[in-house]
């Protein structure tokens, strides 16, 4: 991938975590949105929005127009992707949001 | 300095770093591995209206195959002053970081770091099973402690012991675990 499509893609995913964001503060005054940094050969990015309960990957979409985009996660159970209830994990220390709930040690 | 000797230097210094990465557990270095963990529990549970100090043995057999697919068995035993009293077993297929369905509850299994971690919720309250990999991926630990659901009261799940009851659980302290990899 060139540096020049690369810088393209962190572009468009920081607009869209700055949009994520803002909609995160309009609903709620905390934050709503966490990210897990991706992991090369592993899994990609995860966006994860702690208030809906909703979860995107930062993939690349290729063509004549390449870029990276968020993309809803589907679900094993047949649910549609970024449906008003689906799946969301934040591990964070000792709890962790599933599924719009929220779980503490 | 010269500029050249520089980047030289920087690149001798990412690749300084190459070892420690390349012994991170991946989806690939953990292709083909069988892993087989369990945990004990005291607990003190409600079931049926009365109260209990019992005893739960989790466990989790878990195959891995190419680009984290996965095939795990899991059996929850409750033991009552020394006797087991039932048991629970639910096979999941799936892969890695992909939410699915586990009864009336959802699981997750992710890779973050040296550690695969189940996440699972119940009727109300959840669970996280870390399984904490060694470098070399040949030995493991497990941590599995119960999780409260925040603003749902104490944890609510199928019975072990009596199967088409509800248990509640009060309180359950991870008492010793043990965890195994082969190939």
């Amino acid at each position: 991938m060139s540096s020049k499509a690369y810088a393209a893609g962190v572009a468009l995913a920081l607009t869209a975590l700055a949009t994520a964001g803002d909609h995160a503060r309009a609903q709620t005054p905390g934050a709503c949105f966490e990210i897990i940094a991706a992991r090369a050969g592993v899994q990609p990015a995860i966006l994860i929005d702690k208030c809906s309960g909703r979860t995107w990957q930062l993939a690349r979409r290729s063509g004549a127009h390449a870029a990276y985009r968020w993309t809803a996660l589907p679900r094993d159970d047949g649910a549609p992707a970024a449906s008003s209830a689906p799946p969301a994990v934040a591990d964070t220390g000792k709890c962790f949001t599933f599924e719009g709930r929220k779980f503490c040690e | 300095m010269s500029e050249r000797a520089t980047a030289c230097r920087a690149f001798a210094a990412a690749l300084a770093l190459l070892p420690s990465a390349a012994s991170a557990v991946t989806l690939d270095s953990l292709q083909g591995a069988i892993i087989e963990a369990s945990s004990m529990y005291n607990t003190h549970i409600r079931l049926d209206g009365r109260e209990f100090d019992a005893q739960t043995r989790w466990s989790v057999r878990m195959s891995i195959g190419a680009a984290g697919a996965f095939n795990a068995s899991f059996v929850r035993v409750g033991i009552y002053q020394g006797r087991e009293m039932g048991s629970l077993n639910r096979s999941l297929a799936g892969n890695i970081g992909t939410p699915q369905q586990a009864g009336k509850g959802h699981s997750l299994w992710l890779l973050s770091g040296d550690k695969l971690i189940l996440l699972r919720t119940f009727d109300a309250g959840g669970f996280k099973a870390e399984i904490s990999l060694s470098a070399d991926g040949k030995s493991c630990s497990l941590r599995a402690p119960l999780a409260r659901e925040v603003g749902a009261g104490h944890t609510r799940m199928q019975s072990a012991a009596r199967p088409g009851s509800q248990v509640e659980v009060l309180s359950a302290t991870q008492t010793s675990s043990t965890c195994k990899v082969s190939r």
